[in-house]
């Protein structure tokens, strides 16, 4: 009798330790995240030449990025975004100049529809340092990429279409908040920044195509 | 895919527009079919109209009697409709020559030579007063017009894009008015 309550009181200790015992474990272990996953949406404005070229802001941008701290404020990783810019003019009228005619001959007229798009595909390596505590709820950050970037144009009118493509640097300056608005061993944060993308990419009339960036995403870290 | 259609205008060097006074439409409409020439087809009649009312607004009084033969039209320019009707996109458009009536006439060296499209007509006005025409073809023309992609298929059913783009052609040749 004497063992069998020996038993059941060692049993009522041990399951009123192990609450205990989890709680020490989980909740007073400090583990800062150390890798973050980003995807956005990107709205970007042409700049310059390209602007030129396609005039209108674009709604069409996806981005994704890892990134692993190195230490508290600084992490480097990898990004991946794809901008595309398009301009559908109804009516273009341009003067065009024969080549090889006599001299004193009168230009022609040459209107029509014009349909155009440029396509940005990057891939970067990216920097970022992150001012203040990164377990507060607001967390300004500040980084750059630096690689290369794939450019395919195109050149639409009537049924004749002209295209050009190639391979690019591309620099990326970026400020940009994250709100954690879930924080754990797995935190989830709104991100949102603004980049300028200075490119080399050069096809028709536009020489280093570039544009200012809006991001907005969501950043998972754990 | 094609997106609608492109008009292209160019006068002769240094021709003096004020000088015409007339211009006689040619009713059948020219047809090739990838470099070869094809039985004409009548000019339909709202591009008819559609003309007539670009020239008068310009100026011009039709003469509309045909000429007997292989004399030159009563009218001081002779306007007439060249339909490519190709089946293929072609990236040069030069050589195109035709009898026009007394003498040949061609896409003229001064003008664009540059690509054309399946569809595309030709308006050429050369100039048809008698004694006035040099040697060489290229001279004869005096307004060399080509309206790309507004024909589609191999008959002249699309006439509203035709129509349209023949206005356009006019709209942006103002140097046409035939009066100071």
């Amino acid at each position: 009798m004497n063992r069998a309550i020996a038993i059941a009181a060692l049993a009522s200790a041990l399951f009123i330790a192990r609450p205990a015992a989890a709680q020490q474990s989980g909740w007073t272990d400090y583990s800062p995240s150390k890798t973050l996953f980003t995807m956005g949406y990107q709205i970007s404005e042409p700049i310059g030449d390209l602007k030129s070229y396609t005039p209108g802001t674009s709604f069409r941008g996806v981005t994704f990025d890892w990134r692993s701290m190195l230490s508290r404020s600084f992490s480097l990783g990898l990004r991946f975004n794809w901008n595309r810019w398009n301009d559908n003019a109804s009516q273009v009228q341009a003067t065009v100049t024969p080549g090889g005619t006599p001299a004193g001959a009168t230009p022609g007229t040459l209107s029509g529809p014009v349909f155009r798009y440029a396509d940005q595909f990057a891939l970067q390596a990216v920097g970022h340092f992150y001012f203040g505590d990164r377990e507060s709820l607001f967390i300004p950050f500040a980084g750059v990429g630096l690689g290369g970037v794939w450019s395919n144009s195109y050149q639409q009118t009537i049924d004749l279409g002209f295209s050009q493509n190639g391979f690019y640097f591309i620099s990326t300056p970026e400020l940009g908040l994250l709100w954690n608005f879930s924080r754990g061993r797995t935190s989830a944060a709104l991100h949102l920044s603004v980049l300028y993308n200075f490119t080399t990419a050069s096809f028709r009339n536009v020489s280093n195509a570039q544009a200012l960036v809006e991001t907005m995403g969501l950043t998972v870290s754990y | 895919m094609t997106l609608g259609s492109a008009v292209y205008t160019q006068p002769a060097p240094a021709v003096d527009f004020t000088a015409f006074k007339t211009y006689y439409l040619d009713p059948q409409m020219e047809v090739w079919e990838d470099g070869t020439q094809k039985l004409p087809q009548p000019v339909g009649s709202t591009t008819v109209t559609t003309i007539q009312q670009q020239m008068i607004k310009y100026g011009y009084t039709q003469q509309a009697t045909p000429p007997t033969g292989t004399n030159l039209p009563n009218a001081d320019v002779g306007l007439r409709l060249v339909f490519l009707q190709s089946n293929f996109t072609y990236y040069v458009s030069s050589g195109y020559c035709s009898v026009y009536w007394a003498y040949y006439a061609c896409w003229p060296g001064w003008a664009y030579a540059g690509s054309y499209s399946t569809g595309t007509v030709l308006m050429m006005m050369v100039d048809t007063r008698t004694g006035q025409i040099a040697p060489a073809p290229d001279n004869a023309t005096v307004w060399a017009t080509a309206l790309y992609a507004v024909l589609r298929g191999s008959s002249l059913e699309n006439s509203n894009q035709l129509n349209s783009a023949i206005v356009r052609a006019y709209d942006q040749s103002p140097y046409l008015k035939n009066s100071p």
